[in-house]
């Protein structure tokens, strides 16, 4: 089974300026490999590892320097954004870029402390996250918001409905996605892939009642390719202790154990190409779900040689040996 | 060197209809400006197509233009702040100055259309208080403050954005304190010497605590020879104004009487320029900025009128291009 190959970034980086420059290249020399979409987390002030608060912007700039590759968005925290604005930020971007948006959305459940800066309460998330998402939908219809007003959304969003992605945690979400049309993005690097991704992959599809359109899901992977495992593991070492507190405060581990047992719980395909390959066919809520794989190559401490080093070697050498065909 | 004003141009983005023709062509009108010399380059910003308008994300085109121009500033003219996260809006607003390295400017304004406002579930009537209200989380973004009680910031920071922000409105004074810049343009229900009187207060107020000079654009339309899609154009502009209640003054019989009430400077260059005279006196700090578009103007139409004013209007007023580097003269 075929599947579409995207990469995810957060945004890392010590100087926000030139991790943009860094970011447009990247999706220049992956639209050059045959990627078929670039996806950008958002991440809202200071407090977050990320640098980008606002993709749709970043990827109007992308779009400029691309004419194939998707611009995805994975996620935007739904309940800061105001429907409207979001809706015409996206239909701009559409238009700009002949159609190429994908729209990932997220209820900021690692975004916790924001919520009070963006005048919004953590408790109520998930029911603005429906909210918010249902009228974006809507005005991406065409619809309007009524009773409230008859007007209709500018510029009309032709067919971006239908590339709405919803990122959530629970069984209950993902039937909710499927109950509403939407693709599925799995992956936080805390969700084991046979207890929680692999459930929420099932649940989405058995909701899936749709027949104008097949459901899809997305499957974010930590993917990092180097000439062999030890190589892999050096230049990861130190982010993955960096991350280790936090793992713990968090109670997502118990304890600090050894690096290989680290990189096994984030779930961190790494070492050779072929090592890569074998664990990516073993991965239980990768192959038999993904219609888009979605890869992250970089760490906090990752190089931009290295990322696009890691682009080429997935793009050539691991994505093909899994059924991925790129485009013509 | 000389005192020279900057020189720019406004595109409200209009179209007749919708078509991704529109954004392609605003983009190529910055290249062609940058290209002519021009300092700067102005976008509106209309929501659900009023009055035609068919951009809504000011701050997504401009980040497209930012990749294919080097110099030419970037402005807002204007953004409905009313109608914006002011959180959402800053965020956008640093990432884009990043992105063109600080070529942003970013003009605010309260809007108008009473339908928008009723979309956007706001009161028109509360505009003004939210103009305010979101002005000042706008500018305690901008200026770094903690948002959070954990203490955290806007990222990313762009150096300088603060003194970049202009204000439409006839509350110059308000204007003057904030040590904003000052974005005015013809009213319809004032004699052409309103705005010379307006700018006079807006400069009399200012403090200068700030460290920055008063500064401002003076926003006028220009259609060198008008012809019958342009009146009805703007007889089309004139009907809706009035039938939301923003066009309070007599509907005039004579076209070329409706176009001076409205300030559409037209006619023979010798005329437009002394047109231009008469306005407020214009320093180094202050940008002359002419839309040069209706509804229903061809893009060949734009460009033809920015080198008119690039080569017989401008250089009358005592504009000159800047060079590009390493040009010989």
């Amino acid at each position: 089974m075929s599947f579409k190959l995207g990469f995810l970034s957060h945004a890392f980086g010590d100087d926000p300026q030139q991790v943009y420059r860094d970011l447009i290249e990247q999706f220049e020399v992956a639209e050059a490999l045959g990627f078929d979409g670039g996806w950008i987390a958002q991440h809202h002030l200071s407090n977050g590892f990320g640098r980008l608060p606002s993709p749709l912007v970043l990827l109007a700039a992308v779009a400029e320097r691309t004419r194939h590759i998707e611009l995805g968005t994975g996620v935007i925290v739904l309940p800061f954004e105001d429907p409207i604005r979001l809706a015409e930020d996206a239909s701009v971007l559409d238009a700009l870029s002949g159609g190429r948006v994908q729209l990932g959305l997220g209820s900021g459940g690692a975004n916790l402390d924001n919520f009070s800066a963006f005048g919004r309460d953590a408790v109520q998330r998930q029911v603005d996250f429906s909210d918010h998402q249902q009228q974006v939908q809507q005005l991406l219809d065409g619809e309007a918001l009524m009773p409230h007003s008859a007007l209709t959304l500018q510029p009309p969003a032709t067919g971006l409905s239908s590339r709405l992605w919803h990122s959530h945690g629970s069984l209950e979400g993902a039937a909710y996605t499927a109950s509403q049309g939407n693709g599925l993005l799995l992956g936080t690097a805390t969700h084991d892939p046979l207890t929680v991704q692999k459930p929420l992959a099932d649940a989405y599809l058995n909701a899936w009642t749709r027949t104008d359109r097949p459901p899809k899901i997305g499957v974010v992977r930590a993917i990092f390719p180097a000439a062999d495992r030890a190589g892999a593991q050096a230049e990861l070492a130190v982010d993955i202790e960096r991350h280790i507190p936090r793992l713990q405060r968090e109670g997502l581990i118990d304890q600090a154990v050894d690096l290989q047992e680290h990189l096994r719980l984030m779930n961190v395909h790494h070492g050779h190409p072929d090592e890569v390959i074998a664990s990516l066919q073993q991965d239980p809520s990768l192959l038999p779900y993904a219609d888009y794989v979605i890869a992250v190559v970089q760490a906090e401490s990752s190089t931009q040689a290295q990322i696009l080093k890691r682009l080429e070697i997935i793009a050539r050498d691991i994505a093909p040996a899994l059924g991925w065909r790129g485009r013509e | 060197m000389s005192s020279r004003f900057s020189l720019g141009f406004l595109s409200r983005v209009y179209s007749p209809g919708f078509e991704p023709k529109v954004y392609r062509d605003t983009v190529e009108l910055f290249k062609v400006a940058e290209e002519l010399g021009f300092d700067s380059g102005w976008v509106a910003q209309h929501h659900f197509a009023s009055e035609n308008g068919r951009l809504p994300s000011p701050l997504v085109l401009l980040a497209a233009i930012a990749q294919r121009t080097r110099r030419i500033s970037l402005g807002t003219g204007i953004i409905v702040l009313p109608q914006e996260a002011p959180l959402r809006l800053a965020e956008d607003a640093s990432v884009l100055d990043l992105l063109s390295n600080g070529r942003l400017e970013l003009g605010l304004g309260a809007g108008f259309d009473p339908d928008t406002f009723t979309a956007f579930g706001r009161e028109p009537e509360a505009r003004h208080r939210d103009y305010e209200q979101h002005l000042q989380q706008l500018i305690h973004a901008l200026g770094n403050a903690p948002l959070t009680d954990s203490g955290s910031r806007l990222l990313p920071r762009a150096a300088g954005l603060g003194q970049r922000i202009w204000e439409a409105t006839s509350r110059v004074e308000r204007v003057a304190e904030r040590g904003h810049g000052l974005i005015m343009a013809p009213n319809p229900h004032l004699p052409p010497e309103a705005g010379v009187e307006l700018v006079k207060r807006y400069r009399n107020a200012w403090t200068g605590d700030n460290g920055t000079p008063p500064r401002v654009t003076r926003v006028q339309a220009l259609i060198p020879n008008p012809d019958a899609a342009t009146r009805n154009d703007i007889q089309a502009y004139v009907q809706r104004q009035q039938s939301i209640g923003v066009y309070k003054a007599p509907v005039d019989d004579d076209f070329d009487a409706t176009l001076r009430r409205l300030g559409i400077l037209h006619g023979p260059v010798e005329q437009i320029i002394e047109q231009l005279q008469q306005g407020p006196s214009l320093t180094a700090n202050d940008h002359l900025v002419l839309q040069v578009q209706t509804a229903s103007t061809p893009l060949r139409e734009a460009i033809r009128a920015l080198e008119i004013i690039r080569e017989q209007i401008a250089p009358a007023l005592g504009w000159q291009p800047t060079l590009p580097q390493g040009t010989l003269t």
